[in-house]
This record gives structure tokens, C-alpha cells and sequence, in this order.
């Protein structure tokens, strides 16, 4: 097992480097004040090599020397720190509504398969998946936020709660910080998250129900499945302990290749509510021009996207054997 | 109506169950405690800066200068009368160049988690704030590396030869020139008081650069923090001189995009919004639970021409422009009825507005043959307009369309080029721009305070003249008329500088605009600045 | 003359192809769907003719009109127009034309890079293989965004750029696929025979093996094309792709968002155009794996 670890990790490491190259030549080819801009150090970038300096540019990424934004001065990296709690926050939600929604909608559709409610099932997935995030968003924020009034507009927390960013996770501030309202507050910040991570978990949660439903009617025929239930064990039993948890570790790979997708639908999401995370500064950044910024966050975000998917591999490796040889 | 019908079809029932079950879990009760006592204000745009030296926009001024801090003397809201503020009274010289103020006793400074005054406000910190912006060679005149854009452009540093602490109740301030207006600029947010001590501090500490992120003043509220394009949060001074105020926090909620803005103060998730967009004042008009506030502006939106670039040098050019753009579409259009065309830069409410000048009819024939005259054939220019909502300017890229419409007309081509606000300034305060859509609200009602900043060769040379246009005449009639007291006389040299002005051609003047910010209708006693800003002292809530 | 004439008692086999299509037609919703997706398509290729005014022209007076069904509606604008006296139909015409022609393309682009791809990975030199596949998976985790985002900073917002960025992002999900499916089919007894026959790989790969894959392609390309049309549009929402000028759906969306509350249909149209196209390419590119292969469901 610790060969597939030790692989997954090594290829991690590859597709950064390699990332990271492709990133450097982009800005060479560019110009080289936006990459004087991000690395504007002791480090002088010209009359070297270009293996030199890109070096350089990896050390410097390395040492977390990211560059000053253009706007106001302040250390890359350390923006990009304090902002990436709050994506956190929104993505792992999101993750957990599409994982839960998706399991039961993809176990309910199998077990009524070829009914009404399987091709109902279906169907939503199709819409699910067809729909632009961005549009569904403003959608629900103006039926559900502001016809409705069940859900804030936007943001994290209601605005007069007075808690500082220790950790950037506004759930675990929460209790860091002595707020006198606490259950007040918390309630605020599941109220503010709902919508945000509802449309953000909406493509996911399409994709898993179908990946499950299809993974479990595989399954569902195979030998020793039928052999069960021809020997009265109850469904529930065999749904629960042989199907439904095979049917996840099958499915592992292409849940896998939603984080990135994960990514966008969170750029777009934030910007939509106004969520003041990576994605939303992101696109901040670009609209006014702060490279080192753009520059920055882009970086990170693909570090945490390969990073979570060889988490993921080796995760389903552990899991699935079979998967082993990949 | 379509919306929800439409809605309907894509929503996805499961997520309705879960909305309904996880809504029903927490409902959505307004979280009654610190409502009652905090105001969340939804704010336009990230103010640039805390620090009304450095500041220019209007932002800025709300969040920082009004609300952190207080001048010697202000302004009486809506009037333009000078009131005592930190200083208790003055005595001006027979000459007019010896101002000896007296200050008020046991004003406290704020007290803070990263800042806690050992003493009450004096006369030196009247010499702090002051001479950091006055002196290059103070230790905090070049922290921070901004520069000081209202003393600057107003040739303080040519007016103000000296300040004399006489005892730390009195200073003195000794003018080169006697200047009529000089009261009404020292209570302007860029005059604000600043604690010595904190600064003295910082110094010994050698954190300087924090001065101007955490700032301390004697205002009516405390700051708290600023997340970047995210919220300032403020709560009430209690020690405030004046007496504490009666909301406990106030929150700035920055929100650049109209519609979200106006969505949050719907939703009661604000409960005052700056700038409503034209387009939704019916609906706040309608809505019983908004109140509507609107003033007549203190501003002037403009189209500026870089005067320093060909062919915007050829008066020509820039005469042709004016006659091309059609205004009254534009005002009916992106202001939607809710401004005034604007002829001179000083709006109709300045005493000295020159009612009668001459008016550049919209008129592509006249306009196409001074191009011919200048020698132009074939012309394609950029137009800057900027990101987000201004009290001038609704929306000043739609402006720029219907410019480029115009344009099209007598066959120029133009580019659109639309900037965050901040780079926006930024660049063109560097001159990097050939055209560009501009604006500029006016912090007291002395005509000073709009041409001085924006016509002046001074002003040129520090970026805050968009057009970089310099005109000895001009510049002649503000210096002799900020002389003499007389206002008939005073009066007689603004027509003859505004007269210089619409005949260089400088801009196209656009409009002056109406001023609207919308509250919900718990909120009492909220006044309008006349620069478009707010009031936030003195406003309570009643529920 | 007697060839046309069946002397032989024979029974009819139809192709693959034919049977593909027999099956495909008896599924409503896919059948439905093609329709849909060919009426959408001919609006966007006849836009030109068929637009009552100039997308850009601003109609004075007729600022935020209504679409002509709701109260208050213009029939002279069907869709109603928006902050500038635009028409919204005449806008939305010719923003179909922009998402789905760049949609087309990158999918275009990114379908013969994949094939390239997949096609060395397949049968190339092991070394050039595995780098090539490594390269894939490292592309594979990233979103079109973040590429169109780096694009853009470095070279500027052009529809160009978005377009381009898609088919990068869609490159490595073709050169899998087409990696993995000729691996399968090479492992396949027909291949081998076939090699005895003509013992060139590159000929064979053409000549037998491709014709059975054509299915799997296209449905590949649906999905594809469905990505494409609504990455191109979120970039157009972001600001990244299509100029002010030019808008697509997407940008025709954000351009009128400071109006959401007030003019409701000048979002939800753009928005919902692209929904109903990116609903029916799904729906058809499942009704043709299902015609492709009918026990699986």
C-alpha cells in the first residue's frame, strides 16, 4: 500500500512542477514585468538563463515569496491565506449536500428502477447537470432570498456579528471568539451558507446521483448479490452493506474529477453571493488589474486541486484494490 | 412573474425538500438583539484609504474622516455656516493672516485593542496633523508613500507659513496670503486631528506604516476592522465629546454591485444604501418600508479631455467634441431624468454659478466641420470609464456607449476601456488616459473647492486636474478672488474664470445629479452630506 | 440488371450506424431534443436574416421594454430590450451564434488534439507515452477558469482566448478516452487478425478500428460540446471571453445584471437559452449511448 502512496505523491509532485513550468513560460511569453511584478526580489530574473530563472521563480514560489499586489501593497500569499478558509468552507459543504443528496436520489432511482420516480430521478440529474451555475445562482438568491425570504442574500454572517478571523473558518471562530450570541451566530452562518453551497453542490450532486445509480445496478446484477438476496437476506442489509458501499469506492475516480469543476462552480458561486473568498478575489483581482494576485490565487487553487485528487487516489486505492495498478 | 415561471421549471424538487427541512431547522428570525442596536450601512465601493489626508473619494470620506474623526471646525449640515467643532472659538487678525484658535478641553481619543491614549487631545496634535502633510521633513510625511491630494492642490503648503502652539489649549496658524475661504477648509475631512501620541508611539516602535491601517481619532466611533472588499466594522466612541451615540455598531458593508445592494437593503440585511441606481427609485418609492433621501448634489459628472495629448491640445478638437454629444439623451438615459444638464462646473446651488454661458448645442454639423478646420480626417480615440456606481455618475459605462453612439455620428471610432475604480484613479491621475469619464462631488459650498482641484495648474501637477489643463487666465481669477472677501466681488472673477473655462473647452460638462441614498424606514434623524455621503452621527433606530 | 434482385434468400443486417439510429429515434425525449438542438442551431446560423433590428441599435425611448407577452410588452420587440433600447431577441440571436460557434470550435479543436493524443499514447513509444499521459491527467484536473483567468491576465479578455482555453481544458478528456478506447479494441481478437492481414498499426487503426469507435465519439463529443457551451458562456458571465460589442449568452447575462430586480427577463432569458441548449445536447448525447448500447440500460 505504501507503494501507492509513495507514487500518488510523487506524481503530485510531478504535475506541480510541471504545472508550475507551463505557468513560467506562459509569463515569459507574455512579457517579463508581470513576472518581475510577482517575484520582485532579490532575485533578478534577467540576463540569466531561462533554467535559471525559473529556478529562481519555483524557489521563490517555494519560500512563498508570491509577490506584493498591485492594489495595496500586501504579501501575496498572506492574502491568499486568510482568504482560502472561506472557499474552504463553501466547497466542503457543498461537497457534503452533493455526497448526501446524491447517494439517496442514486439509491432511491435503483431500487425504483424503471418506475416513474427513476425517470424523474434521472431527468432532475439531467436538468441538474445542463444548468449554468451561474444563471441557477442569481435564480434561487432572487426566488428563494428575496421573494421567499428564507435565505440572507449574501455574504457569510450577518453583518453586526462581531467576530474576527482567528483560523478563517467562520464555524470554528466562532467559538474562538467570545461572541454573547453564539447560537445566534452560528445560526446566521448555516443560514448564509445554504443557498451558496446549494447551487455550488447542484453539478456535483447531478453527476454522483447518476455515477451511483449506474455503479449500483452493476452491481446489483452481479453473482453473489443475487445469491443473497435469493438466500432472504433484507434488502436494506444488502443495499447497505454490499452495494451501496461498493458502489461509492467504484465511483471514487469520477468524484475525483469533479474537484475541479468543484473549483470553477466556486469562483462563480462566490461572486454571485458575494462570498468573500479566493475565487470571488480572484476575479476581483483580474477585473482591476492585479496580476501578482490573479497570479497567486490561481497557483493556489490548482495546488489544492491536485493536492485533494491525490488525496482522492490514494484514498480509493486504499479503499478499492483493484485500483491499485493505476 | 416570468421569473418565478420559469423558476419553476428548473427547480429541483429534492433541494427544495432539503431547503425546506434545513430552513425549518433554523428559520430565519432577524437575529433581534444586535439588530436593535448596530446599523449596517451598504457602501459602494472599498474605501482606498482610512486616511482623509490621503483620501479623494467620497467613500472614503464616509468611512474614515466623518466617521473616525473631527476637524477644528465643521460645517453646519446642509448650510454653509462654520460651527465649533475641537476648536471652542477663534480670532482672525484685522489683516487676515494670523488664525489663533482656542481648543476644546478633555476630548479623548479613542481606545482600542492596539491603541490606548494616555491623554486627552491638545495643541499638539493640531501640529501632528498638520505638519505631516506641511513638512517633508516630518518623520511621517513620507509614510505610507502617498501623496497628500487636498493639501496639495490647494497650495497649503504656500498659504500656511507657520503653526505656533501658544499653550496646549491654543495654536496659531499664520497664513502667506489672506485667504477668505481658509474656516471652511479646515473643516474639510483632509483637515481631520490625529493623535500625536499614537503616532509618537508607532514611531519609537518603528511600525509607522500601521498609523494609517489602524487609525485613532476623536471621532463619534471606534474603528474595529476592515476586511478587504468585504466590511468595516465601527462601534460607538464612549467617551465621544459630544456624547456617545446611540448606535452601538456600525458596519460598512462594501457592496459594489447595485442590484445586490439594493437587494440587501430590501432583505433588511442593510439598513441604509448609498446610490441607488435611477432605475430603482420608483420601487423605493413605492416600498413603505423604505424611505427615499435626495438632495440636490454639490457635483458635476464630466467628460474629461487629457489636454497634454494630441489632438485633445487643439481647442478645436475639443470644441468639435462638445458640440457632438448629444446630453439630454444621456441625461434622460443614464441618469434617467434625475439630473440637470450641466454648462459650468459649478453646480446652479454655489453662489457664484454663472447662470448665463454659452452653450455648446449639440450639433454633429458644426461639430464634423471644426474637426475639418483642425485637420483631422479620420480619428480614433479611448474613452476610460470605471466599474462602479458614482453619485455623479450612475453608470459611466453606459455613458460611454452613448458617447461612442454620438461619435459614430461624425465618424470617430471609439474604444470603451472600463477600469476597476481604484486603477481606475490611479491611472488617470498619472495623465495616462486620452478621454475620460469623471466626476467630482464637492465637500463645502465655496466655488474654491471645485475649480481650485480640479482647473488649477497646481492641480495639474498633482494629477487631480483630469484634463492637465493649464490656463494663466484662469488660474489669474481664482488667485485674485481668493483674496478679497467681498462676495459680489468674489463672484464678479468666478464668471469670468468659469467664462475661460467654457471656452477652452477643457470637458464636456455632463450633469449635476441628484443625490439619493435609501434607509429602511427604522432609521431616524439620517442627513445627506452635500457631497453625497452620510451622516452617520446623530442617527438612531426606532422599531 | 439481376444483381438488383434478391436471388438468395438474405436476411437483412442492418449497420451499426443504422441501428444506432433506429434505436435513437425511438427514444422521444433524445428525439425531442435533436429537434430542439437543430431549430436552435438554425437560428444561430441564419441569425443575420433573421434579426428584426440591429443588436446594437439603441431604440430611444424604449428603454427596459418588456417582452411582448407580459403586460405592458412591445410586439415589436419579442423579448423585450434592455437598459440601452437594445433588442434583447436580435441580441440573443446573435450571442447564439457567438457561444455556440466558439463552443463548436473548441470541441472541434480539442476533439483532433485528443485524437492526436490518443492515438500516440495508444500505439507511440512508451516513454513519449507516459509523458503524454502524465501531461493529460495534470490538464485534466484543471478547469477551462483558471486557464481562460491565466490566459486572460497575460493576453487580455478576448473571445479568442476563452475559446482557446476550452479546448485546452477539453484536450486531456479526449485523449483518454480515445486512449483507453483504442487500448480496449486493440486487445481485441479482430485487431490481431487484422494485423496479420496488413502489419501496419497506423493503417489499422484508421481502417478497422475507427469505424467502431465513431459511436463513442460522438456521444464523447455531445458531452463535449455541452462543457464547452457553458464554460464559454461562464467566462462571457466573468468578463473573460466575448467583448461589450459582441456579447454572448453569458455576457449578455452579466451585462444586464444591475438590472436583475427591475428587468428580470433581460438575466433570465440569455440564461435560460443557455440551459434549454445545453439540456438538449445532453439529452441527445444520452439517447445515443443508449442507441449505442441498449442492455446497459
Amino acid at each position: 500500500m505504501w507503494v501507492v502512496v509513495i507514487k500518488k505523491i510523487s506524481s503530485a509532485i510531478i504535475s506541480i512542477l510541471s504545472i508550475t513550468l507551463v505557468i513560467f513560460l506562459l509569463l515569459k511569453t507574455a512579457n517579463t514585468q508581470s513576472l518581475d511584478a510577482i517575484l520582485l526580489n532579490d532575485n533578478p530574473l534577467s540576463d540569466t538563463s531561462l533554467i535559471t530563472q525559473y529556478r529562481n521563480y519555483l524557489t521563490n514560489i517555494i519560500n512563498g515569496n508570491w509577490g506584493y499586489s498591485s492594489i495595496n501593497n500586501q504579501p501575496i500569499l498572506q492574502e491568499v491565506i486568510a482568504l482560502i478558509p472561506a472557499t474552504i468552507e463553501l466547497t466542503f459543504f457543498a461537497t457534503l449536500m452533493a455526497l448526501l443528496i446524491g447517494l439517496i436520489a442514486g439509491t432511491v432511482a435503483t431500487i425504483f428502477r424503471h418506475t416513474f420516480i427513476d425517470f424523474f430521478v434521472l431527468l432532475i440529474s439531467f436538468v441538474g447537470y445542463s444548468v449554468p451555475i451561474f444563471w441557477w445562482g442569481l435564480i434561487t438568491m432572487l426566488v428563494i432570498s428575496l421573494d421567499w425570504g428564507l435565505t440572507p442574500v449574501s455574504g457569510r454572517i450577518g453583518f453586526l456579528f462581531d467576530i474576527e478571523p482567528i483560523t478563517g473558518f467562520m464555524l470554528v471562530d466562532v467559538f474562538l471568539n467570545d461572541v454573547s450570541n453564539r447560537w445566534e451566530a452560528i445560526k446566521s452562518i448555516f443560514n448564509h451558507l445554504i443557498l451558496p453551497a446549494m447551487v455550488l453542490a447542484t453539478v456535483p450532486l447531478s453527476i454522483i446521483a447518476r455515477t451511483i445509480r449506474a455503479a449500483l445496478i452493476e452491481i446489483l446484477q452481479k453473482d453473489h448479490i443475487l445469491s443473497a438476496f435469493a438466500r432472504g437476506i433484507s434488502g436494506v442489509k444488502i443495499y447497505w452493506i454490499h452495494a451501496i458501499r461498493n458502489a461509492l469506492a467504484q465511483s471514487m475516480p469520477i468524484f475525483a474529477m469533479q474537484i475541479g469543476a468543484l473549483v470553477m462552480g466556486a469562483i462563480i458561486t462566490e461572486t454571485i453571493f458575494s462570498w468573500p473568498g479566493l475565487g470571488k478575489w480572484l476575479i476581483e483581482s483580474l477585473n482591476r488589474g492585479d496580476f501578482p494576485a490573479v497570479h497567486g490565487s490561481t497557483i493556489m487553487l490548482i495546488f489544492i486541486i491536485i493536492v485533494i485528487n491525490s488525496l482522492l487516489d490514494i484514498a480509493s486505492a486504499i479503499i478499492n484494490p483493484r485500483l491499485r495498478k493505476f | 412573474m416570468n421569473l418565478k415561471a420559469c423558476s419553476k421549471h428548473t427547480l429541483n424538487p429534492l433541494m427544495l425538500l432539503l431547503l425546506v427541512l434545513l430552513v425549518s431547522a433554523c428559520d430565519n428570525t432577524p437575529e433581534q438583539s444586535i439588530m436593535r442596536q448596530g446599523l449596517v450601512f451598504c457602501s459602494e465601493g472599498n474605501p482606498d484609504t482610512l486616511n482623509p489626508q490621503f483620501a479623494t473619494s467620497g467613500i472614503a470620506f464616509d468611512a474614515g474622516g466623518r466617521t473616525l474623526f473631527n476637524r477644528l471646525v465643521q460645517l453646519e449640515p446642509g448650510t454653509s455656516t462654520i460651527k465649533p467643532s475641537l476648536a471652542e472659538s477663534w480670532t482672525i487678525s484685522e489683516d487676515g493672516l494670523r488664525y489663533q484658535f482656542t481648543l476644546r478641553r478633555d476630548v479623548q481619543f479613542h481606545t482600542t485593542k492596539y491603541f490606548q491614549p494616555s491623554r486627552a487631545f491638545n495643541a499638539n496634535d493640531v501640529l501632528f496633523s498638520f505638519n505631516r502633510q506641511r513638512l517633508q521633513a516630518h518623520p511621517y510625511h513620507f509614510v505610507s508613500r502617498r501623496s497628500y491630494p487636498y493639501f496639495d492642490s490647494m497650495g497649503l503648503r504656500e498659504l500656511i507659513i507657520d503653526i505656533k502652539k501658544i499653550h496646549n489649549y491654543s495654536v496659531e496658524f499664520h497664513l502667506a496670503r489672506p485667504e477668505s475661504p481658509f474656516l471652511s477648509i479646515l473643516a474639510m475631512e483632509f483637515a481631520s486631528i490625529f493623535s500625536a501620541e499614537y503616532a509618537q508611539r508607532l514611531l519609537e516602535e518603528d511600525q509607522q506604516e500601521l498609523f494609517d491601517l489602524f487609525p485613532i481619532g476623536t471621532g463619534p466611533f471606534v474603528f474595529v476592522r476592515h476586511v478587504q472588499d468585504s466590511h468595516i466594522r465601527f462601534h460607538a466612541h464612549p467617551q465621544y465629546y459630544k456624547g456617545p451615540e446611540k448606535i452601538k455598531y456600525l458596519v460598512f458593508a462594501i457592496t459594489p454591485e447595485p442590484s445586490l445592494r439594493y437587494a440587501r437593503l430590501t432583505a433588511g440585511e442593510c439598513d441604509v444604501m448609498a446610490n441607488p441606481l435611477p432605475a430603482y427609485l420608483n420601487l423605493i418609492h413605492k416600498n413603505k418600508t423604505l424611505d427615499l433621501y435626495q438632495m440636490t448634489g454639490l457635483n458635476i459628472g464630466y467628460w474629461a479631455f487629457n489636454t497634454t495629448k494630441p489632438p485633445f491640445d487643439d481647442i478645436r478638437v475639443r470644441r468639435a467634441l462638445n458640440h457632438a454629444i448629444n446630453r439630454q439623451a444621456i441625461i434622460h438615459s443614464v441618469y434617467l431624468d434625475s439630473a440637470e444638464i450641466a454648462e459650468s462646473p459649478l453646480p446652479p446651488s454655489i453662489w457664484s454659478h454663472h447662470t448665463e454661458l454659452p452653450s455648446y448645442t449639440y450639433d454633429p454639423v458644426i461639430a464634423r466641420k471644426l474637426l475639418k478646420e483642425a485637420g483631422i480626417e479620420q480619428l480614433e480615440i479611448d474613452i476610460w470609464a470605471f466599474n462602479i456606481q458614482r453619485p455623479y455618475n450612475p453608470d459611466s459605462v453606459k455613458m460611454a456607449e452613448l458617447i461612442k453612439r454620438d461619435l459614430e455620428q461624425i465618424d470617430i471610432k471609439t474604444n470603451i476601456v472600463t477600469l476597476e475604480w481604484s486603477s481606475f484613479i490611479h491611472r488617470v491621475s498619472q495623465g495616462q488616459h486620452q478621454t475620460a469619464l469623471l466626476g467630482w462631488t464637492a465637500d463645502n459650498e465655496d466655488p474654491d473647492h471645485f475649480l481650485t482641484p480640479l482647473l488649477t495648474c497646481d492641480a495639474a501637477m498633482t494629477g487631480s486636474n483630469r484634463a492637465f489643463w493649464c490656463s494663466k487666465d484662469f488660474d489669474g481669477h481664482l488667485n485674485s478672488a481668493r483674496k478679497i472677501t467681498d462676495p459680489n466681488q468674489r463672484a464678479d472673477l468666478y464668471y469670468q474664470a468659469q467664462e475661460t473655462f467654457k471656452s477652452e473647452a477643457p470637458w464636456l460638462t455632463i450633469a449635476h445629479a441628484t443625490q439619493y441614498i435609501a434607509a429602511r424606514s427604522h432609521v431616524k434623524n439620517l442627513k445627506q452630506t452635500p457631497s453625497g455621503g452620510v451622516y452617520f452621527s446623530g442617527v438612531y433606530l426606532e422599531r | 440488371m439481376l444483381n438488383k434482385s434478391n436471388i438468395y434468400i438474405q436476411e437483412k443486417i442492418p449497420g451499426p450506424i443504422a441501428e444506432a439510429w433506429h434505436n435513437f429515434r425511438k427514444n422521444i425525449l433524445a428525439s425531442v431534443a435533436l429537434i430542439g438542438l437543430l431549430v436552435i442551431i438554425f437560428l444561430a446560423l441564419a441569425s443575420p436574416l433573421l434579426v428584426p433590428y440591429d443588436p446594437n441599435f439603441q431604440h430611444e425611448n424604449a428603454y427596459l421594454v418588456q417582452p411582448s407577452w407580459m403586460e405592458g410588452g412591445n410586439p415589436a420587440f419579442i423579448f423585450g430590450t434592455d437598459d440601452l433600447g437594445r433588442d434583447l431577441f436580435s441580441r440573443m440571436l446573435m450571442g447564439a451564434r457567438l457561444t455556440l460557434g466558439s463552443a463548436f470550435i473548441a470541441t472541434v479543436v480539442s476533439l483532433s488534439l485528443g485524437l492526436v493524443l490518443g492515438i500516440l499514447t495508444a500505439i507511440g513509444p512508451r516513454l513519449i507515452s507516459t509523458l503524454f499521459l502524465r501531461f493529460m491527467d495534470m490538464l485534466l484536473a484543471t478547469p477551462s477558469l483558471l486557464i481562460a483567468i491565466l490566459l486572460t491576465a497575460l493576453f487580455g479578455a478576448t473571445l479568442f482566448h476563452a475559446t482557446l482555453a476550452v479546448a485546452i481544458a477539453l484536450t486531456p478528456h479526449f485523449g483518454r478516452n480515445i486512449h483507453q478506447l483504442l487500448e480496449e479494441e486493440l486487445a481485441k481478437p479482430y485487431v490481431e487478425a487484422a494485423l496479420l492481414d496488413v502489419p501496419n498499426i497506423f493503417r489499422n487503426v484508421f481502417r478497422s478500428i475507427f469505424p467502431n469507435l465513431f459511436g463513442r465519439l460522438a456521444v464523447q463529443m455531445m458531452l463535449s460540446f455541452s462543457i464547452a457551451v457553458l464554460d464559454i458562456a461562464a467566462l462571457g458571465f466573468l468578463g473573460l471571453g466575448a467583448s461589450a460589442d459582441s456579447p454572448d449568452w453569458g455576457r449578455l447575462l452579466s451585462e444586464s445584471l444591475d438590472y436583475i430586480q427591475i428587468a428580470p427577463w433581460t438575466v433570465t432569458l440569455p440564461g435560460l437559452a443557455i440551459f434549454v441548449t445545453v439540456l438538449c445536447i445532453n439529452l441527445i448525447g444520452q439517447g445515443l449511448s443508449q442507441a449505442l448500447d441498449p442492455e446497459k440500460y
